[in-house]
């Protein structure tokens, strides 16, 4: 009977040092009915999204690749807001008030989406470069700025991955995220001043933005709706993912240590 | 259809369906495990 | 702060000097680099010569990356981390200490790597003013980036693998920043390209490394 209240005990610990801001049981469904709707409507605007940029006019300038307006601003666009996110939930960390390890899990789960899109904005970026320009890579400033933004975030994933007690992985994951969003700026500088002072000629001037109207920049505003939503319920599925991580780690832990008890009782 | 534009829309649609069922796989494991996790060694207990 | 930065610098340096890892083979380490560099590029049709600045602050910062690492070994050996956190010294005193420590090797390690330049890659060397700056400046930012990454990936048992890749994305700005300042100073940057705006973005960088490194230094390195 002893080892029934320990039992008991130190689940009520787990559950105390746990999420306190989390929901309340989670069932074998994915979610509740707002992350069910909004997964709706993401597939909804991903749909017409596809629709309508598959239906775009083929230009003058671009014949066909000009379709790809659609989905490349859109990805590179939650990219950003993934990271920004990241960012946002590694304060709320930092912040003793908001402290809890939801935000630690929603800092890890929107980084790792982001590096989902921003690899996303470099294959569609490569192939419609390779479409217009001929070539799979140019040293354009806004992709190289992506593919440092990929390095950068990869190497805070990889940290988060490094064996450490909860709260000293989280402390030492939001310092890493707020470096990586400071890094950021001053990367997006030293690439533009790069391209643009070094070769006297921007590649903004043949940017295949450039020759837009109606149909396409409505195609490309949905498709960075579509995007937008696409990752909040990305987030919501990841951080649930997450926590259930976190819930079957304690669990497990908790196990471990009933069992060592019991050991201990019967010698 | 243009091969570039249909890469560019499929790698995109096939990269995020990809990772999208990943999540879902996983959540479902685990919150599937996650009962009999916290159930066993309670009835364990008891039996004894 | 700034006395127990000094202590910090001095033990760091004065281990340095003892042990000789870093003339021994940091710097053989950096020479043999600008070598490479050599057998990887045609020395004869001039390219060494132009990519001189590009190169050499690769090698700086491939060098950086071990001096960073060192600096790590040094507090991970028989509990000497413990003892430098039970110092009573103000955390962001031992973090501009090692940092500091950092910043004189790589300093002179940048003057043998530029001896090194002229004499192999048959650089001109002019500008003098405009190389120190950039040294300087680019250093800091180097070595500040550094320990902090350094501190961030230590304890972990990957954290040979895990510093490159935290700290080469991070540093993409000094490297491309110094080499277009050293390749206006060196007048091998072909188009006009303007200096101090290069040297604005090294300061900056520089300062805001510090100035992160000062606040978070601190509950970093209560953690371990």
């Amino acid at each position: 009977m002893t080892t029934e209240t320990s039992t008991s005990d130190i689940a009520e610990k787990d559950r105390s040092t746990g999420d306190p801001s989390g929901p309340g049981p989670i069932g074998p469904t994915s979610g509740g009915p707002l992350t069910l709707s909004l997964g709706l409507a993401a597939m909804v605007a991903l749909g017409a999204t596809l629709v309508l940029g598959l239906t775009l006019p083929a230009t003058v300038e671009q014949g066909d690749y000009s379709r790809l307006i659609a989905i490349h601003p859109g990805v590179a666009w939650a990219s950003y807001i993934a990271f920004g996110m990241t960012a946002l939930a590694s304060v709320l960390w930092l912040w003793p008030r908001t402290r809890s390890g939801h935000w630690d899990r929603v800092a890890g789960a929107s980084a790792e989406i982001g590096v989902v899109f921003t690899a996303l904005t470099l294959a569609t970026g490569s192939i419609w470069g390779r479409a217009t320009w001929g070539v799979w890579w140019v040293w354009d400033a806004r992709l190289t700025l992506s593919a440092l933004m990929l390095a950068l975030y990869l190497g805070y994933l990889a940290l988060r991955r490094v064996p450490a007690s909860p709260d000293v992985r989280a402390r030492r994951s939001a310092v890493t995220a707020l470096l990586a969003v400071t890094v950021v700026p001053l990367n997006h500088f030293a690439v533009t001043w790069w391209r643009t002072l070094h070769q006297g000629r921007s590649m903004a001037q043949i940017d295949p933005g450039n020759d837009l109207d109606g149909a396409f920049i409505g195609a490309m505003l949905l498709g960075l709706l579509a995007m937008t939503l696409v990752y909040a319920w990305l987030l919501a599925q990841r951080v649930r993912v997450a926590r259930l991580e976190d819930e079957a780690e304690e669990a497990t832990l908790a196990q471990a240590i009933v069992e060592r008890r019991r050991e201990a009782a019967v010698v | 259809m243009d091969p570039y534009v249909a890469a560019g829309y499929g790698v995109t649609v096939v990269t995020l369906g990809a990772y999208a069922l990943r999540i879902l796989r996983r959540g479902r494991t685990l919150a599937r495990s996650a009962p009999e996790r916290a159930t066993v060694p309670l009835a364990r207990e008891e039996r004894r | 702060m700034w006395r127990d930065a000094l202590l910090v610098a001095g033990k760091d340096l004065r281990i340095e000097v003892r042990s000789r890892v870093a003339t021994n083979q940091v710097a053989p380490f950096a020479l043999l680099v600008l070598v490479l560099f050599a057998f990887a590029l045609d020395p004869d049709r001039g390219v060494l010569t132009r990519a001189a600045a590009g190169l050499f602050w690769v090698a700086v910062l491939l060098s950086a990356l071990l001096a960073v690492q060192r600096a790590q070994t040094v507090e991970s050996a028989e509990g000497t981390g413990d003892a430098l956190r039970l110092s009573g010294l103000d955390p962001a005193g031992i973090f501009l200490g090692k940092a500091g420590a950092v910043v004189v090797q790589l300093l002179a390690l940048e003057l043998l790597l530029g001896v090194g330049v002229v004499v192999l890659y048959g650089v001109d060397p002019s500008g003098w003013a405009t190389l120190a700056a950039t040294a300087v400046a680019a250093t800091m930012g180097l070595a500040a980036a550094g320990t902090l990454y350094g501190a961030l990936a230590a304890g972990s048992r990957v954290r040979e693998t895990l510093l490159p890749l935290l700290l080469l994305p991070a540093v993409a700005p000094v490297l491309i920043a110094a080499t277009r300042a050293s390749e206006a100073a060196l007048g091998t940057g072909g188009l006009d390209v303007a200096s101090g705006d290069w040297l604005a973005l090294l300061s900056v960088f520089a300062v805001v490394y510090v100035a992160f490194g000062v606040v978070a230094f601190g509950p970093l390195m209560e953690e371990q």
